[in-house]
Formats: C-alpha cells, sequence, structure tokens
C-alpha cells in the first residue's frame, strides 16, 4: 500500500519534541514546547445548527514514541456510545436511559467515518471496529486500522479522515439542548500507543478519558449568531457569504479539544496573573458571573501558589443552556463546563464548586495526564481533595452549603458520599469495573479524596502539598501510573508511606476506631486475706480516708482492618484531661486510671484527624449518655410530626 | 365575608373546650413520636459526645453517620411514625366531628364526643372521599406538569420549567383550599342535616364551587391569616436561643402555642363555614 507519509526516524523521545518544535515555528502562536506533542490534529468542520451535526476533516500527524513498531493504529469513536442501546454505554446505563431515548427518537448520536487516507490511499474499508473491554460486539467505539507498513519507533505517520457526527440529545457531556450545543469527544481520536499495544479502551458510563499531547489546529465554521467557545485561543474569525462565520483555534500542548455554541451566550473576559478568563454565560445567569469568576480566580491563584502556574493563556468557561445540564460540570483542556440555576441562593456554592473542580481538571488531568480509564483515583480523586481544600480556604466552615443554619464542608460532603458505598471496590480497579456508579464515584472520588486529607493530618505542615507540587512538577504533559504518585509523595516526605498506602489504596478496608466502653467503679479497701511475714492474716481492714477513689476505664477498639496510630482524649468529671496515644495495631486499648476522679467521656481522634473513619459517632463515648442534645432533636421531630398530623387532619 | 369570618372566630373562641381537646389530641401526638424519636436517638448515637452537643452544635457529620449507620432502624423509626400518623388521622376524623358539632349548637363536652362518634362512619368517608379527590387532582396536576416538561425540553428559556412548575404549584394550592372549603361544608351540612357521604359531598361541592360566591375566598382569607401568624411565629422563634435549656423550653413552648392557635384556626374555620350554611349555633 502506499503509505509514503510513513517517515522512519531513528527512535529517541527528543524526535517529538523536535516535532513538537518544528509545529510551533509553523504556527506563530504556539510557544515552545511544554509536552511531547505526539497526537497532533488538523481539523477543518462545519457545524449544522438544524440538524446538529458537525462534517469535517481532520489531518492526524501521530509520532510513535514508543520502542516498538505500531503494525495498526486504534481509534476512538466517543460518540458512538450513544448510537443505540446496543452499546456499552447506553447497556451499562440500564433501561431507564434507553426508555428515555426512545421517547426521544432524534436523540440519538454518532460519529461515522466517511474516509480514512493514508498517503492519499483510501484505506476506509479496513476499519475495524473492536471491543477491548468488554464481550459486547455491537459496541462501536473503538476501532482498529492495520498498516501495511508498521510506524518505526520515533516514525511518523499523516492520517486523513472525514467524518460526520450527529450530536446526540446532552445527557452526558456531549450533545445539544436547543441552541445550546457542548461539542466534545466529536472527532476520531487516536489512542495511546504504550509498551507495544494500544491504550485504546470503549467508552463505559464510568469512563473518562486518555490521550496523547499535542497541537490543535482547528477551524469552525458556524451560523454567524453562535457565540463559540473552545479549547485553545481563537486566533482568528471572518464571516462568511453563506450566513455563517469561520473561526480558527489553536490549542498547543493539550490533549483534547471541545468546543459549545449558543446564541444565547453572554460574554464576560476577566484575567488573573496573566491568564484571560473568557466566560460564557446564559443570560439568566449574568448576576451570578461574579461567583464563576470569583471561584476561578481564586483557584487559579491557589492552584500556581500550590502546584505551579497555569501555563495557557486561556481558561474558558461555558455555563450550558437550559435543557443541557448533562453537559454540566466537566473537564476539557482550557475549556471547563459549569452550571447554575437563576434561583441559587448565595449560599449553597453549586456554582463554586464545579468552578474549583473543574479547574483543579486543568492540573489532574489536563497537565498531569495520568489514564482515566484504568486509574481515575489519580485525577478525580487527587482534585477532589484539591478542591476540599481550595473550597474550605476560600468560603471558611460550611464552604460548599451555608443555608439556614446547615453547614457542609468538603469533609462532610466526601464522607456522606463515601460511606454511601465504601466497602465494595478498592481505589485501584478499572472504571468500567466497580460494582456501579454509586461504588465509582464513592470510591474514586470521595474515598481517594479522604485517603488524602487524612494522610495531609498525619503529615501535618503541609508536606502532602508539597508532595502533590512535586508530584505535578515532575509529571505534568506526561502519563504517570499510580506507582508514580506514591513514589513521588514517599520521595517528597522523606518516608515510606507504603504501610498507610497499602491499606487503603489495592483494598477496600474501611479504618474505624471506637471508644466501646468508659466505665469507673468506686475503690473500696482490700478485703480477704493479706500475705504478709510468711502467714496469712485475715480481714485486711480498708485504710481509712476521707476521700472516695475510682478506678476508670476506657477501651478503644479498632474495629476496621486500617490501622492508624491515634489520639485519645479522657476527660474527667473534675476537669482534668488526660492525651494518650495509641499506636493503633492490635484490636483494642485499655487505659487505666485509679484516682479521686471519675472519667466523665473519653474521644479517639479528638482533632478529627482521620476523616476516612467510617463512624465518627464511635469515636466518643460518655460514661453516662447526654440528653439535652436528645432532646433537642426528638422534640423538634415532634413538632414536625404535629403539623405533618394537623395537614392531614384538616384536609 | 367580613361578618362571617368575625363571628367565626367569636364562636371558636366560645368552643374553646373544642380548641382544647383537639389541641391534646395534637399534643399526643407529637409526645407520641418525640418519645419514639428519643428512644431511637438514644440507641443510635449510643452514649456518644452528640448526645449532649447536639444542643449547641447541629454537626452535619453526626447525621451522616446516623443515616448511614443507623439507616434500617431510622426506616423503621419512619414506618412507626407513618403507622402512627394513619392512627391520629383516624382519630383526627373524630375529634373534628366533636368540634363541629360543638359549633352546630350541641351542648355540653359529653354530648360532643357522642355525637362526634356517631357522626364517625359519614366523616371518614368525606375524609376518604376529599383524600382521593386530592390525589386525583395531584396527580393529574403532576402528570400534566410532567409531560409539558418532557415537551418543553428544547425550550430556550431556562423560566419555561420554572413557570411550569410555577403555574403547577399554584393550581396545586387552589386545588388543595377548594377541596378544603368543600370537605368543611360537607361535615358541616352532614352534621346539620345528618346526610350521608356522597349526598353531603355532593351538596358541598355544588355549595361551595357554585352557589355560595363567599366560601372559598373566605377559606384563602383563613389561610392567609394563618400564614401571617406563621410569619411571626417564625420571627420571633429565630430569636429564641435553643441552644441553652430554658431556650429550648421556651422554644417548645412557642412552638406548642403555633399550634394551639392552628386548632382555634381549625375550630374557627368550621365556624365561618356553619355561618354562611346558617347552620344553628345558638347553644
Amino acid at each position: 500500500m502506499g503509505q509514503g507519509t510513513i517517515r522512519s526516524r531513528s527512535w529517541a523521545a527528543a524526535v517529538t519534541v523536535m516535532t513538537g518544535l518544528a509545529l510551533a515555528r509553523a504556527t506563530p502562536a504556539i510557544a515552545e514546547p511544554l509536552s511531547p506533542r505526539i497526537a497532533n490534529y488538523r481539523i477543518e468542520a462545519t457545524y449544522d445548527a438544524g440538524a446538529h451535526t458537525v462534517t469535517g476533516h481532520e489531518t492526524l500527524t501521530w509520532h510513535n514514541p514508543t520502542r516498538d513498531a505500531a503494525p495498526d493504529l486504534c481509534f476512538h469513536l466517543y460518540l458512538n456510545a450513544f448510537a443505540n442501546s446496543d452499546s456499552s454505554f447506553v447497556r451499562e446505563l440500564g433501561e431507564t436511559w434507553v426508555d428515555w431515548l426512545q421517547l426521544h427518537p432524534h436523540g440519538w448520536g454518532y460519529t461515522f467515518v466517511k474516509a480514512i487516507r493514508i498517503g492519499g490511499v483510501d484505506i476506509t474499508s479496513r476499519m475495524q471496529f473492536a471491543h477491548p473491554d468488554d464481550d459486547n460486539t455491537d459496541d462501536r467505539t473503538v476501532f482498529r486500522l492495520p498498516l501495511d507498513v508498521p510506524v518505526r519507533p520515533g516514525g511518523t505517520l499523516d492520517v486523513d479522515i472525514e467524518f460526520v457526527t450527529q450530536l446526540p440529545s446532552v445527557l452526558a457531556r456531549s450533545g445539544y439542548a436547543g441552541p445550546f450545543a457542548f461539542v466534545g469527544q466529536w472527532f476520531p481520536k487516536i489512542g495511546v500507543y504504550e509498551d507495544g499495544h494500544w491504550n485504546c479502551h470503549q467508552y463505559h458510563l464510568t469512563t473518562e478519558f486518555f490521550a496523547d499531547f499535542g497541537v490543535y489546529d482547528v477551524t469552525l465554521t458556524v451560523p454567524r449568531d453562535g457565540v463559540v467557545g473552545a479549547t485553545g485561543v481563537l486566533q482568528a474569525s471572518h464571516d462568511n457569504n453563506d450566513g455563517t462565520k469561520t473561526l480558527h483555534f489553536v490549542a498547543a500542548d493539550v490533549h483534547d479539544f471541545a468546543w459549545s455554541i449558543d446564541p444565547r451566550f453572554r460574554t464576560i473576559d476577566d484575567s488573573v496573573d496573566g491568564t484571560a478568563i473568557h466566560l460564557l454565560v446564559q443570560p439568566g445567569h449574568v448576576d451570578q458571573a461574579d461567583r464563576y469568576l470569583q471561584a476561578a480566580r481564586a483557584a487559579i491563584q491557589r492552584d500556581r501558589d500550590w502546584f505551579g502556574a497555569y501555563p495557557y493563556p486561556q481558561l474558558t468557561i461555558v455555563d450550558p443552556g437550559p435543557g443541557g445540564s448533562g453537559a454540566m460540570g466537566m473537564e476539557y483542556p482550557t475549556l471547563i463546563t459549569v452550571g447554575t440555576a437563576w434561583w441559587m441562593p448565595r449560599g449553597v456554592r453549586f456554582p463554586e464548586l464545579m468552578t474549583v473542580h473543574e479547574l483543579g481538571h486543568q492540573y489532574w488531568y489536563g497537565m498531569v495526564a495520568n489514564n482515566e480509564f484504568e486509574e481515575a483515583w489519580l485525577d478525580e480523586g487527587i482534585n477532589s481533595y484539591v478542591e476540599g481544600r481550595i473550597m474550605d480556604t476560600i468560603y471558611g466552615p460550611g464552604s460548599y452549603l451555608d443555608w439556614f443554619g446547615l453547614r457542609v464542608d468538603s469533609v462532610t460532603l466526601q464522607r456522606l458520599r463515601y460511606l454511601m458505598a465504601a466497602q465494595h471496590d478498592p481505589m485501584v480497579r478499572r472504571a468500567w469495573q466497580f460494582l456501579d456508579r454509586s461504588s465509582y464515584s464513592a470510591v474514586t472520588y470521595s474515598k481517594t479524596a479522604l485517603v488524602l486529607d487524612t494522610l495531609d493530618k498525619y503529615l501535618g505542615d503541609d508536606a502532602l502539598r508539597h508532595a502533590l507540587a512535586a508530584y505535578f512538577q515532575r509529571w505534568r504533559f506526561r502519563h504517570p501510573h499510580g506507582t508514580d504518585f506514591l513514589a513521588a509523595v514517599n520521595e517528597s516526605v522523606g518516608q515510606d508511606l507504603g504501610w498507610y498506602f497499602r491499606q487503603v489504596i489495592p483494598t477496600a478496608q474501611v479504618l474505624d476506631y471506637a471508644v466501646t466502653r468508659v466505665n469507673a467503679a468506686e475503690v473500696h479497701g482490700s478485703a480477704g486475706y493479706a500475705f504478709a511475714h510468711g502467714h496469712m492474716e485475715e480481714g485486711t481492714p480498708a485504710p481509712e480516708s476521707g476521700e472516695r477513689r475510682y478506678r476508670s476505664e476506657v477501651v478503644v477498639e479498632r474495629l476496621g482492618a486500617v490501622r492508624m496510630p491515634v489520639d485519645v482524649q479522657i476527660v474527667f468529671d473534675d476537669g482534668t484531661v488526660s492525651n494518650e496515644h495509641w499506636d493503633g495495631r492490635s484490636r483494642w486499648k485499655r487505659f487505666e486510671y485509679t484516682g479521686p476522679q471519675r472519667v466523665e467521656w473519653a474521644v479517639v481522634d479528638p482533632q478529627h484527624t482521620m476523616p476516612l473513619d467510617i463512624n465518627y459517632l464511635n469515636n466518643s463515648r460518655m460514661r453516662e449518655s447526654g440528653t439535652r442534645g436528645i432532646v433537642r432533636i426528638a422534640s423538634r421531630w415532634g413538632f414536625w410530626f404535629q403539623n405533618l398530623v394537623y395537614f392531614l387532619t384538616g384536609l | 365575608m367580613g361578618r362571617s369570618y368575625a363571628s367565626g372566630f367569636a364562636v371558636a373562641l366560645r368552643r374553646w373546650p373544642a380548641v382544647l381537646v383537639l389541641f391534646l389530641a395534637n399534643l399526643l401526638a407529637g409526645l407520641t413520636f418525640t418519645a419514639a424519636s428519643w428512644l431511637w436517638l438514644n440507641a443510635a448515637l449510643d452514649r456518644s459526645l452528640a448526645t449532649r452537643t447536639l444542643l449547641t452544635d447541629l454537626d452535619m457529620n453526626v447525621f451522616v453517620d446516623l443515616f448511614v449507620h443507623h439507616g434500617e432502624s431510622f426506616r423503621t423509626l419512619c414506618h412507626g411514625a407513618a403507622g402512627a400518623g394513619a392512627l391520629f388521622i383516624l382519630l383526627g376524623v373524630w375529634l373534628n366531628a366533636v368540634a363541629i358539632v360543638a359549633i352546630c349548637g350541641d351542648a355540653g363536652l359529653r354530648n360532643w364526643l357522642h355525637r362526634g362518634l356517631d357522626l364517625y362512619p359519614t366523616y371518614l368517608g368525606l375524609w376518604l372521599a376529599t383524600a382521593a379527590f386530592n390525589a386525583i387532582g395531584l396527580g393529574a396536576l403532576f402528570v400534566a406538569a410532567r409531560a409539558l416538561t418532557h415537551w418543553t425540553a428544547q425550550s430556550t428559556s431556562e423560566m419555561t420549567v420554572y413557570g411550569i412548575g410555577g403555574i403547577g404549584a399554584a393550581l396545586a394550592a387552589t386545588l388543595l383550599i377548594f377541596s378544603a372549603t368543600v370537605h368543611d361544608h360537607a361535615r358541616i351540612h352532614s352534621a346539620a342535616t345528618g346526610a350521608g357521604t356522597a349526598r353531603a359531598y355532593a351538596w358541598a361541592f355544588g355549595f361551595a364551587g357554585r352557589r355560595e360566591k363567599r366560601a372559598v375566598p373566605l377559606t384563602l382569607l383563613l389561610v392567609a391569616t394563618g400564614s401571617v401568624v406563621w410569619v411571626a411565629y417564625q420571627t420571633v422563634g429565630m430569636v429564641i436561643p435553643t441552644g441553652s435549656g430554658p431556650g429550648l423550653t421556651v422554644s417548645l413552648l412557642w412552638g406548642q402555642a403555633l399550634l394551639l392557635w392552628r386548632m382555634l384556626l381549625r375550630v374557627w374555620a368550621f365556624a365561618v363555614a356553619a355561618d354562611l350554611q346558617n347552620v344553628d349555633k345558638t347553644a
């Protein structure tokens, strides 16, 4: 076959960097390469707003950065997950989704490859759909393309692809809702070639993405009234005679390209530290623009201070249109989607939460580009932890919810999510292999955040934050694995934390310490026989003393399998406090005291340094139960019940 | 309308024993569920510090742990509440009959209780008819709102869905107010004439819906009166410090004052309905 564009070069990672430099010279907007620039795309596409289709042509320039020749190529066709009810994605969603889609006959979407050419030769017929993750032969989200001539190590290949994408009705990330459209996962996208094979997974319900860095040079022709936000920076725009306009975007050192269009978008520009913030907000949400922008500015500054500078010139924030909530809360390189509603109270920090979280993904996904299919905890989990720290720092107590006396901060929220499905799956598991979405979410996002929060408090002195910074600096614009993260943390903190990581990362074990006994009994004088002078004396009298003495007992138990050193605080009825420390290794530990005071209560982990603990209630125990707290809650519930009965009897 | 409103209030005040009976029954419901909640919380919190700290600190982590680790027993508590609620509804049907008998002129608490028991089958039928009417009406509104939301899913305005929800809520409130008006008039009519369930309900439907134009507006006026008092209750309630024993006690008593007022309002509503029907209430 005439695959004449395959150019053999000696293998070296530097080659790819040099290629990047060459591309940089070709496009003035691109600075010196920050990444290996392995997969580079030049895409020209036209959007039909009426039919919700994108017709495009892409030229992929792919470099083989490995030591192995690549005998074939492997591509994602993500939107085929929405093509019909037979895709793995829809099957994993279940019948409800299918019913919904069947009610919406125009709701399906797909990407259809019209032609593939290499060196001018059409090889479309070689496409072979693959299903590397499951036995679903009907899934069409991955295809292989055998080559006549393998791409040698260090070699480069140009591939031309013509495609048409039908956007689905938006329910998960991509699609349209009225005139609003979010266009992600919209073009044939090459997988990642590593260790002699393609890492190119199907699109599952719980999976996100994995791709190589590169340069995206994208030209979009869209209706003239459409306001567009996209990955990268707008280079040029011109109006056409047919009521359309053509926009030229370039993004370098990124691994995906997404864009959004809506004629209703209001554009608000801001900047922080030289980074332009481009907010596309719905008209009904303009009065909340400051909420997005304040959160974005604060998050960029925190991320910069804690980990390193945001290196891109622009960040675009998209506020989806009505009915587009499926596109909310998603991250793409230099572009994030957020969301709110016109009635959103200031104390309900939903817009801020999404802004901080998705912006954090610019670091943990965007730059530190781990494999989200296989180790999602590395991006979602680390980012959830960082999000919590930033939210708590910016907004203080009640950082997520501060409304009518209800206050929820990061730990409370993550605990609630984690505890809903704490014991089904370990953190290290391929995303589609979790028990269900709930378990995936609980473990990948929340457990990881709590694991890191607990570690943070264990290490103290911002050691974990410094470790994350070291990890970021070492692995940005690369594809780290979990072991790389652990190594970076160990190295940064100067100790082997394997004892901790081995307990919490590859297992579903839980951490649960409890105070199970708090007793005090009066000590009376001795009775019975006494050993004295070589014989037994009967009736040993009690020592005379006007002071009562008590023997207090506190038992702390380890109910979970995870072991951590813990602090125990014991408070006596005279106000004295005893602070104890236990290595937490055995199943239980008894603390005993004898003196004129009685133990009043005891608490394990009094400073809440172990958010991973699955039960805070059993962390403390009183010798005698309190009542006033119970009375407050029970009487309030009784009052509500009275009102309910009043209402129902008065119907 | 103003005369009925004012005279109804005066009649309700004169029939204070009926108000008291309603209040005490409602208080019994509250005490029952408070006791059940106390037992559950005492077991679930198990001598933890939260048994003390919840007085001053509504730590959401406590509720997270209660929900997660004691969810099963909490569901049992909820099922118990549903059962108790059903029993108190059955009791309430009788006690409302007692209040209406008091309004309609019979003398003496003993006589009210006795006559109320006689009316019980009819009143239970009226309550069930009202509940069915409400369920069907609200269900139809819900289905209609869902269908409208579905058909307008591609609307270009975010306000479309809120508009549907708002109109739906307003219609639901109107339906409930009309239904409550019909229910009150059916009970009064039955007590005054001895009409059975079907006849009383049909008569009241026509009375409130067509013949007596003041019926629904008066119910609305009473609802508005109740709302004003509720706002006053909340306003005062917010300044009561519940983080101490005395403050908590005052807060609880203040809540019971609201419920006593609500029972008065109920008897007031019966009296207004009786006035509109010209039922003899001179005794």
